[in-house]
Formats: C-alpha cells, sequence, structure tokens
C-alpha cells in the first residue's frame, strides 16, 4: 500500500507489503519522516491508502471504519492528548460508554484494564496529579478496556521519564501474545521484546527481522539511521555477540571471564 | 560566564513549592546536565536561569552580580533558553527570516545579523533550509532550526529543555557534538533530557533534581554511581560488574566503558 499527504512531492509510505498475525507483537522501527505513525493512522482509517489496501481482520478500513475500531485501538505518544475525562475511572471507560456497553460490564472492564497496567484504585484520581508514565498507562487501560484483538501503540514512551518508560514496557510486554501488538518506536531497546521488527525509512520497508537480527546487523542500522541502545554498542565492540542490556551484558563479559554468577 | 543559582525558592500562583532551595553553578565552558523525573522541577529551572521566572527567594548571580539587577534585554541576550518543543514557536515564512528574528530585534547591523543567521544554521547543518517554508520541514528540521534561532542571539549561557526529545539517533547524535563544540569555545551549555544516555556522554557535570530539591550534584560519575536508578547503560553495566571486580573503575561514557571492560577482558 502506498499514502501521501495532500501538498507532498513524496509518498509517506510507499510498496509497503507485510501481515502482522494473531498475538503477534509486532515492533516498527525507522528514522523520523520514515512513515511509522503514517502507518498506525491507516490501521484503523485515520488516513486512507491511496494504493493497495489494508485489511484488519478482513476488513477494508476505508469501507468499514466501525468494525476496524471495534478490533484496533489506538495508544499515541503524548500522554497529555490521550486522556480527557476529569477522573481515571472515566477516562478508561471512555470508549465503552460511545459504545453503549452495559454499566455492570463497563465497570468489570475498567477495574480489570486498571489492574492489569498496576494501577488498581486509581479510579478516583484525577489525571492531572498522575505522572507521565502512570497517564500513559492510563491511556493504555483505555485501550485494554475497549478490549480490542489489536493494540497500536505510536511512541507511547518517547514523551516519558526512564521510571515511566521502564512502567509502560512492562505492562506492554506482559501484554504480549494475550493482544496483537504494534508498537512504533525509534529507539530500539524499548521493541527488544517483540517477536519481530518492521523497519521503515522513508516509507519503505528496509527490513523484518526479530530484533536479535537487526542488533546483529550494523550495517542495516546505519542504513536506518538507527543507533543500537548503548548496552548493545557496547557488547558489539567488544566482541561478546548480542546483548540487549546492562544486566545481560554484565553476565556476558562475566562469562566470558569465567566468573560464575548466580 | 558563570551562572549561579542560589537558594531558588518558586511556586507557581495558587500551587505548591515546585523548587524548594535550589542551589547550584555553571562555570564557562561547561556542560551541566539536569535530569529528574517528569515534574520534578526541570523546566520551571530553567526559566529561572533568564528571569522569564523570577524566584520568590534566592538569586541567580552571574559572575557573582545579582541578575535581578540587570536588564532583562541584556539578560535574555546573555542567556538564551530553547523550550521543549521549541519548534512551536517557529513562525516567519522563510527559515532564514525565523533564524533572523531574534538578532535583528537585538537591533544589530543588518551585516551582522546575517553573518550570525547563517553561522547558526550552519552550526545545525540547516543551511540548505535556508530558503524552505518552516512548513515545509520533518520535526527533526524544524527542532534544528528553532535552536538556530536561539543560537542566533549568541548567547554566553545556552540552555536546553529537552532539544532531542522525537528526534532520531542521527539528528540526537548531531546535536550532542554541536553542545560538545559550543563548550569548547568557550560557551555554557545547560542540558536538561530524560536520556541520561545522552547526558553521561556530554556532561562536565549533572544534576539530579527531584520533587523540586537537589538530590545529586557534582561529576556524572559521583552522581550516577550514587544514584544507579537514574544511571545511564554504562554505569549500570559497570554496577553489576563491580560486585565481582572492585578495583574496575568507574566509567560514566561510552568510550571510557568500552576501554575499561574491554582491559578487564584482556586481563
Amino acid at each position: 500500500m502506498s499514502c501521501r499527504y495532500p501538498g507532498s512531492s513524496r509518498a509517506a509510505v510507499s510498496g509497503l507489503d507485510f501481515s502482522v498475525y494473531e498475538g503477534e507483537y509486532v515492533g516498527v522501527a525507522g528514522p523520523n519522516g520514515g512513515g511509522k505513525s503514517t502507518l498506525v493512522k491507516l490501521l484503523n482509517r485515520l488516513l486512507v491508502a491511496c494504493e493497495g489496501e489494508v485489511r484488519v481482520a478482513g476488513f477494508d478500513p476505508a469501507a468499514e471504519p466501525h468494525e476496524v475500531r471495534r478490533r484496533v485501538s489506538v495508544v499515541f505518544q503524548n500522554p497529555e492528548s490521550n486522556i480527557i475525562a476529569p477522573s481515571v475511572e472515566d477516562d478508561v471507560a471512555f470508549g465503552l460508554e460511545n459504545l453503549g456497553v452495559e454499566r455492570e460490564e463497563m465497570r468489570r472492564r475498567v477495574v480489570a484494564a486498571l489492574s492489569s497496567v498496576g494501577l488498581a484504585g486509581y479510579e478516583r484520581r484525577e489525571p492531572h496529579t498522575l505522572s507521565g508514565g502512570e497517564k500513559q498507562r492510563v491511556a493504555l487501560a483505555g485501550a485494554l478496556a475497549m478490549e480490542t484483538e489489536v493494540l497500536a501503540l505510536d511512541e507511547p514512551t518517547s514523551m516519558l521519564d526512564p521510571a515511566g518508560r521502564r512502567e509502560v514496557l512492562e505492562v506492554i510486554r506482559a501484554l504480549k501474545s494475550r493482544r496483537t501488538i504494534v508498537h512504533v518506536s525509534h529507539d530500539l531497546s524499548d521493541l527488544l521484546a517483540a517477536d519481530r521488527v518492521l523497519l521503515l525509512r522513508r516509507g519503505r520497508l528496509l527490513a523484518d527481522l526479530p530484533p536479535s537480527g537487526l542488533l546483529a546487523d550494523g550495517r542495516l542500522l546505519e542504513e536506518a539511521g538507527l543507533v543500537l541502545p548503548v548496552a548493545a554498542r557496547l557488547a558489539a565492540g567488544l566482541g561478546l555477540g548480542v546483548c540487549t542490556g546492562p544486566e545481560e551484558l554484565a553476565r556476558a563479559v562475566l562469562k566470558r571471564l569465567g566468573v560464575q554468577t548466580r | 560566564m558563570r551562572l549561579e543559582l542560589e537558594d531558588i525558592w518558586y511556586s507557581y500562583p495558587g500551587g505548591r513549592a515546585v523548587l524548594k532551595g535550589i542551589s547550584l553553578a555553571v562555570a564557562e565552558g561547561e556542560v551541566l546536565g539536569i535530569i529528574g523525573p517528569t515534574g520534578s522541577g526541570k523546566s520551571t529551572l530553567a526559566r529561572q536561569m533568564n528571569l522569564l521566572l523570577e524566584p520568590e527567594r534566592g538569586r541567580v548571580l552571574i559572575d557573582g552580580e545579582d541578575a535581578g539587577r540587570m536588564d532583562r534585554r541584556e539578560l535574555r541576550r546573555r542567556i538564551g533558553l530553547s523550550f521543549q518543543f521549541p519548534e512551536a514557536a517557529l513562525f516567519a515564512p522563510t527559515v532564514r527570516e525565523d533564524v533572523a528574528f531574534a538578532p535583528r530585534q537585538l537591533g544589530l547591523p543588518e551585516e551582522e545579523v546575517t553573518e550570525r543567521t547563517e553561522r547558526a544554521l550552519a552550526a545545525l547543518d540547516a543551511s540548505h533550509l535556508a530558503e524552505r517554508s518552516i512548513y515545509a520541514l520533518s520535526g527533526g528540521e524544524k527542532r534544528r532550526v528553532a535552536i538556530a534561532g536561539v543560537l542566533a542571539m549568541e548567547p554566553e549561557v545556552l540552555v536546553l529543555d529537552e532539544p532531542t526529545a522525537g528526534l532520531d539517533p542521527a539528528s540526537r547524535q548531531a546535536l550532542i557534538s554541536l553542545i560538545g563544540d559550543l563548550a569548547g569555545e568557550g560557551r555554557s551549555v545547560v542540558l536538561i533530557s530524560h536520556d541520561v544516555d545522552e547526558v553521561a556522554e556530554v556532561s562536565d557535570r549533572v544534576c539530579l533534581l527531584d520533587d523540586g530539591v537537589v538530590r545529586a550534584f557534582g561529576t556524572p560519575a559521583e552522581v550516577f554511581y550514587a544514584n544507579p536508578d537514574f544511571a545511564p547503560a554504562t554505569v549500570r553495566t559497570v554496577l553489576h560488574l563491580l560486585e565481582s571486580f572492585p578495583h574496575l573503575g568507574r566509567p560514566v561514557r561510552f568510550g571510557e566503558t568500552l576501554s575499561v571492560l574491554g582491559d578487564l577482558l584482556e586481563g
């Protein structure tokens, strides 16, 4: 499929051809302007493809947006713009109210969603008293409460501090294999738990690889304008193969030195 | 120029205290990294530095002189502040005109305005964008142009609030190198960032802000090794190894860490 914004001479995405299967966790990475956010917007018809087709569970977002939106929920980058209601509970329930979900069912889903993002007991809190990470988890809870099959996350951590980032990544990782997840980020270290990563550059699909394959291919990353996470770069520089984080790198160093670890 | 903050207190009107007795200093040619959780007061602190927000208590000192007694225009020329998402403030029809706006407001001769504009655009690797409409730029290009606008003021201290947020690694790296270059020229830079890896890479000193107070202030090694929760990947890796190798040293930056670990592996 292809998509071009009005007034732009270059297609935002072009010739993209891929599938995401049920229960998969797919990362989408690439430089600014690579087409990552456009891709998310094509999934639930915030944008319509000019060429080619998009199908979500067989439905065409352009023709049957309601069927598609029943199946795809989206969380955006900015925690401030994901939250609208005066209380956490109302915010998580917002989507459900619009679907006319029955009251008891709504309550059940709100409680379950808040608990799965680690915010049980936050129902009456006012969103403006929450940290960035908490707000983004409320937004995730809102998406979860919709009980959609697909969760599309557009840079959900890029505006958060390190603690907030860890909180949100933990929630996403816990959802793995319980939902189909499309997770956009230009930080590869966010996507290490994904089943595979689509690498987009200038609107084209440059690669479709598991994260370990991506980390091992320095040339490909350079071509895509991506930099390895620090621990992975250190590991590569030390000839220790693929390491995804500081803990793993330290273990690899100890192993090479023959030091027993617990 | 040496910029000092002395026991700064600040609350937003009707709100609780956001800054509760902040003291710190940036020496000439130094990069000070400011880190801390969301809501810890980082952006409020940035606005105290050129008295865009006036402290309720405490003083801002420039080379030992009370900034509160200085002409505000002069103060803001000397201390340039780039806000979070500064691209939101681009407004002129072309990139060149936008960057030239601030130096022109200083009443400089047109020749000087042109020179500064070109220099600032070149420093941000944006010379080729000069004739473009500000609406025909990518996110990363807009950010660079916006920062060029502050740089064209040729401030002695440059305060950058989350300059790399939302940028891809290549643009981020270019900006971090620029910060190093500016400090090399004798300018002071205050870098506020959530990205502790980049703060570790470029800062001479680091201030960890938490709930409106300075929780730690010192060299990157002092601050990061004492506060592992806020430490970059390099430090967290070494912290794991220090248990087995107490004499490992305390590298902070990527390159030093690589060489320390390399030495360890070679025995």
